[in-house]
């Protein structure tokens, strides 16, 4: 990834390299964390007894205690099966954003850096187009008019984070065609798609995929907020947003119905810019080890 | 364009105030004793700006409207309109413009005597040809008033002195004046373009912003006793949280609520309450739609339902179970009504004779969070049973629509219609009747219907709807789940707050209310 | 080709760009009622509705004709200031737009002054020593408060400031116009909701700038000649390190509706963004597609002044163009 950089920066990525070996301790906690949450989305749901959906009449808004560890929600639903089975919702959604970001905007991102001209004059104008409708808006128009799906939300995210992983493409991919080697294989009569796979396709996917971790923060957070709203997931399915917005009138009985979907996005949001920021090149990470 | 804003903003409430039309409490006798402590009010406090936060937002300040003339925005309709009746206690009404309402031996000719020297805010008399025109204002389907329907049973209006107005009606209706609670009985003056309405309430419109906020000051002139409060800002706040939240800030003085959370809450957070059973929720079934034309496979629904669970899980044992379309509180109940008790077996059983062991449905419903926990706990019940259920929360507009077309198979219902007995039966149970969402009717229950709607007798009406209603539970067009503790809550600077416990319909008028600053 | 040619056909070009996208925005929201399953006279109206009624709900929306047509003539109204009427309080909606675009400006204005009277400080002390104590202490508040989504930050605030402290109200708003004193207390808890999360991007874009731009040449030059390193941050690094955030707040405009859908939704604010949430949900179409393109319009105005801004602020851009 250091080599996708300007010539500046590659200088300082590399002297991150040179202080410190091992990452720092939060980025080993971010990581951790995610760890946890996708082994936690994907294998508690196998154990007998996982229900997210059934209520337990007799109990609701039970504190935290050792039959419910998080509690009960107002239906007596068990708050850490609801806040697990929410970060499946929120991490799908998230999978389909990043698909359909990183596909569409890395093709188009390719395109614009690789030919130039007309093609990548006409990417740019699709690109002002989609951002300048208010996305949120679009995704909430689209969902009351043909119902909420996951795959509905989170394709339209997805493709309002198209012009976003274009530019970074794009960027990339003009940084390199304006490199020598490049040229160098094209003189020498390298077939263009050789070119592309052997030399733009390693040097662009860590970029892209660096900026996946901020699509994938946007999409958890843009799930939260429609949820939230009103408009995403169709309940009972648990979605974080949904929970928060459920126990949103018992936030003064029962605070750890809206709390732990709360705590749970917010830890994964930040756990995800930390690796982000940390992977990034030239990232402000970059800077302190360069400087500090 | 106006039609279509009926069913979409509100169009369940469009559904109710429509046929219900009834329902308007207050100036008169309002005053009775608060929810939460109507001793310590002291003496009333006149002068100063009342806030009070709706629910929804209104689209016209006209009785017309079906969101300004449903119950929770008739706190603001009574501030600008005088209804002709007035709700009760017990589902009963009582003359407020009107002086009298008296019919003929058989019910089929009404004469109204209004109130002498009433003027509208602008200063026109509100006489006879006043009441005439607005009625037939109304009744055209132009006005889009949900109540043309009501105004429908009207043959003839005819003014017969300066504050007499004669109705014959196409039908006998004992219950004739219950129709003019609401838009019928709110009179105007016509509107002029998007204007506001002139009615001769207590108070008289400064400014609207549509969908967001309407000031209103005291109205000088006013006939009656005039309104405590200088002015009235109504805040269209419609998250329930967010306008629980103003409340508690101060933001606002009072609110309406339906959030049981927030009813249970209010104690806790010295918020008082002015509160009484004035909506059912309910499930409807389309019995056109196969399998539930059946009606083995409605009772199944019926038996799989547990109220007392649901009522426990979603009003927090603030409300009541219901047991048919007789409200506790009305007039016509003697005694509780025999209603199937919950009993997976029997729904089993009654699903397997039917030939629908794996019923599977769609459940519709609004998106209220009250609505989805309402749905969520339903659809655990009758998995019991062995019955498979979808929940598909609708926006109200989608939701309206799906009710008013038929174009569903299983609905969620909450209405305050049960609050006005008469108009009830009246509207979702007989033949051709705009309001039958359900596609039911049956010769007895209908007959029965007629019967009490024809009798000036009390008891013998009330014999006739008991009957009427028995023949609906045993049908099950409909399962009746739960009657719900709706109202107000205020602040502790409010004072004047009404006892609403028994009312049906909760219509305060914001004229008794004082707040103390 | 003489210097101001090319500027006035960069002009021309960038004009002809700008009104294409806002076309295809037109045509796009004017095409919204096809996205409805059935036919949406028939859902607005009801099954009652008669013929008449149905012809006209549909030239009002445009659903007689086809929506190339539809956009020609929605264009010609709108170019007269007409956007159509409120199909649920028959309003015009040019005037319902009048009451709220400033309520939602104000917001958005308000919270960059949140968001850069945070991240400029912030970031300038963070930058004069990286790696010090107060920048790791802002490096951690800052992720942190990237982490909290608006929702949940509005719902604290209103908690806190609101319920328990009563120092602000919860909900509401009163214009500018009518008493600026209340007017800025209403603003406070949206504005802030608005604006600290934005406060924590424009902190870790404004300190990442700085930094880099303390390690250009003039920079080490001017260092040379005895200048310290806060003379350096505020005389010769903050303007050209403070660029991105212009694009930001420019694009910021593009994203605000969003955000201000939910704020205004959360504090009651009577703005655009509680408009068009009720719109959508009331199928108030005309309200829909007018903000859609008047939103899109913004956007398109916010790139412009971006741009010029950028040429004004940075020489090297004025230079290369003169």
């Amino acid at each position: 990834m250091s080599t996708a950089e300007p010539a500046a920066v590659t200088v300082r990525a590399f002297g991150i390299r040179t202080v410190r070996r091992r990452p720092p301790v939060g980025v080993l906690a971010a990581a951790a964390w995610l760890a946890v949450v996708a082994l936690a989305a994907l294998l508690l749901p196998l154990l007998p007894g996982f229900d997210p959906l059934h209520g337990d009449f007799a109990h609701p808004s039970a504190a935290p205690g050792a039959g419910h560890w998080l509690g009960t929600d107002g239906t007596g639903r068990d708050v850490l099966q609801r806040t697990v089975a929410g970060a499946r919702a929120s991490f799908a959604v998230a999978a389909l954003t990043i698909l359909v970001g990183l596909l569409g905007g890395g093709m188009l991102g390719l395109a614009a850096g690789w030919f130039r001209g007309p093609v990548d004059k006409a990417i740019g104008f699709t690109t002002d187009l989609l951002m300048s409708v208010p996305s949120l808006l679009l995704v909430m128009i689209t969902v009351s008019l043909r119902g909420p799906s996951l795959t509905v939300i989170g394709t339209l995210i997805g493709l309002f984070t198209v012009p976003h992983f274009t530019r970074v493409v794009r960027a990339v991919v003009l940084s390199l065609t304006e490199r020598g080697f490049v040229q160098a294989a094209r003189m020498i009569g390298t077939a263009p798609l050789r070119i592309l796979r052997r030399e733009v396709v390693p040097h662009v996917a860590p970029v892209a995929l660096t900026f996946a971790f901020t699509a994938t923060t946007v999409a958890i957070v843009a799930e939260g907020s429609l949820s939230f709203l009103g408009f995403g997931l169709r309940p009972p399915e648990p979605s974080w947003g949904g929970i928060i917005a459920e126990g949103r009138t018992a936030l003064g009985s029962a605070p750890w119905i809206s709390l732990a979907p709360a705590t749970a996005l917010c830890l994964t949001v930040l756990a995800l810019n930390h690796l982000g920021e940390h992977l990034r090149p030239g990232g402000p990470a970059a800077a302190k080890g360069a400087r500090g | 364009m106006k039609r279509h804003q009926l069913l979409a903003a509100a169009a369940l409430v469009a559904a109710v105030t429509l046929t219900a039309c009834s329902a308007s409490d207050a100036p008169v006798s309002g005053g009775g004793a608060g929810g939460a402590g109507a001793a310590g009010d002291g003496p009333a406090v006149d002068g100063g700006t009342l806030k009070i936060g709706l629910d929804r937002p209104f689209a016209k300040l006209d009785p017309a409207d079906s969101t300004l003339t449903s119950m929770p925005l008739m706190v603001l309709a009574n501030a600008l309109y005088d209804p002709l009746m007035v709700n009760g206690d017990n589902g009963t009404v009582q003359p407020y413009l009107a002086k009298s309402f008296t019919p003929n031996a058989d019910a089929t000719v009404w004469t109204l005597d209004l109130r002498e020297g009433v003027a509208f805010s602008d200063g026109k008399p509100l006489d006879a040809q006043a009441v005439a025109a607005h009625v037939a204002r109304l009744a055209k389907p132009e006005s889009k008033c949900p109540c043309a329907g009501d105004a429908a049973a009207i043959g003839g209006t005819a003014v017969t002195g300066p504050t007499t107005v004669t109705f014959t009606l196409k039908a006998p209706d004992a219950a004739f004046p219950n129709l003019f609670t609401r838009s019928l009985g709110y009179i105007s003056e016509a509107p002029n373009g998007s204007s506001p309405a002139v009615g001769s309430g207590p108070y008289t419109v400064e400014s609207v912003q549509p969908g967001v906020s309407v000031t209103v000051t005291r109205n000088p002139a006013y006939w009656g006793a005039k309104g405590h409060a200088d002015k009235i800002v109504y805040r269209v706040l419609p998250d329930a949280d967010s306008r629980y939240q103003s409340l508690r800030a101060g933001d606002t003085d009072l609110i309406w609520t339906e959030t049981p959370g927030q009813l249970k809450q209010a104690a806790a957070d010295g918020v008082r309450t002015a509160t009484g059973p004035g909506s059912t929720s309910t499930v409807l079934f389309n019995t056109k739609s196969a399998p539930f034309d059946d009606v083995r496979v409605r009772q199944a629904v019926q038996y799989a339902i547990d109220r007392e669970a649901l009522e426990k899980v979603v009003f927090l044992g603030q409300g009541a179970v219901s047991d048919g379309p007789i409200n506790s509180r009305s007039q016509y109940r003697s005694a509780a009504a025999a209603y199937p008790a919950h009993d997976a077996a029997k729904a089993r059983a009654l699903l397997a004779e039917a030939g629908h062991p794996d019923l599977a449905f769609d459940y519709l419903t609004d998106s209220r969070p009250e609505s989805l926990q309402r749905a969520t706990v339903l659809q655990q019940m009758l998995g019991e049973a062995g019955i498979k259920t979808t929940i598909k929360p609708l926006d109200a507009t989608s939701l309206g629509t799906a009710l008013f077309q038929r174009n569903f198979q299983v609905m969620d219902f909450v209405t305050s219609i049960f609050g006005d007995t008469d108009a009830a039966l009246n509207s979702l149970y007989v033949p051709n009747s705009a309001y039958n969402f359900m596609n039911w009717s049956d010769p007895d229950a209908s007959k029965a219907i007629a019967a009490g709607r024809a009798s000036t007798d009390l008891a013998k009406r009330s014999a006739e709807y008991r009957q009427a209603a028995q023949r609906i539970v045993g049908e099950a067009p409909m399962a009746f789940l739960t009657e719900n503790t709706v109202g107000f809550l205020a602040t502790a600077d409010v004072g004047g707050l009404p006892d609403l416990s028994k009312r049906t319909v909760l219509s305060v008028s914001p004229a008794t209310l004082w707040v103390k600053r | 080709m003489t210097p101001g040619s090319r500027t006035v056909l960069r002009h021309a070009g960038r004009t002809g760009r700008a009104a294409a996208v806002l076309l295809l925005v037109t045509v796009a929201a004017l095409g919204l009622p096809h996205l409805m399953p059935g036919s949406p006279a028939i859902a607005a109206l009801g099954p009652t509705a008669t013929p008449e009624q149905i012809s006209a709900y549909d030239a009002q929306l445009g659903l007689d004709r086809n929506v190339f047509a539809a956009t020609w003539q929605w264009i010609g109204d709108a170019l007269h200031g007409d956007l159509g009427h409120s199909l649920s309080t028959g309003a015009a909606v040019t005037t319902e737009l009048a009451d709220r675009v400033p309520v939602t400006l104000e917001l958005f204005l308000a919270a960059q002054l949140v968001a850069l009277g945070i991240a400029v400080p912030v970031a300038l002390l963070s930058a004069w020593r990286p790696g010090g104590s107060f920048d790791k202490i802002a490096t951690v508040v800052t992720f942190g408060w990237l982490a909290v989504p608006g929702f949940a930050l509005g719902l604290l605030l209103i908690w806190v400031a609101a319920v328990h402290l009563r120092i602000l109200p919860a909900t509401g708003w009163t214009p500018f116009t009518e008493d600026p004193a209340e007017n800025l207390r209403y603003l406070v808890l949206p504005a802030l909701t608005l604006g600290l999360p934005e406060a924590a991007v424009f902190t870790r874009t404004l300190r990442g700038q700085l930094i880099d731009t303390l390690d250009q040449p003039y920079i080490a030059a001017a260092r040379g000649r005895g200048m310290g390193t806060s003379r350096l941050l505020l005389r010769r690094a903050l303007r050209p390190a403070g660029l991105p955030l212009v694009t930001l707040v420019g694009i910021g405009i593009g994203t605000s509706l969003g955000g201000s859908v939910l704020v205004e939704s959360l504090f009651a604010v009577p703005g655009v963004g509680s408009l068009v949430s009720a719109a959508i949900v009331g199928r108030d179409f005309p309200v829909v597609q007018a903000v859609l393109v008047v939103s899109a319009a913004g956007v398109v105005a916010a790139t412009f002044a971006v741009d010029l801004l950028y040429r004004t602020l940075d020489p090297r851009i004025a230079h290369e163009h003169r």
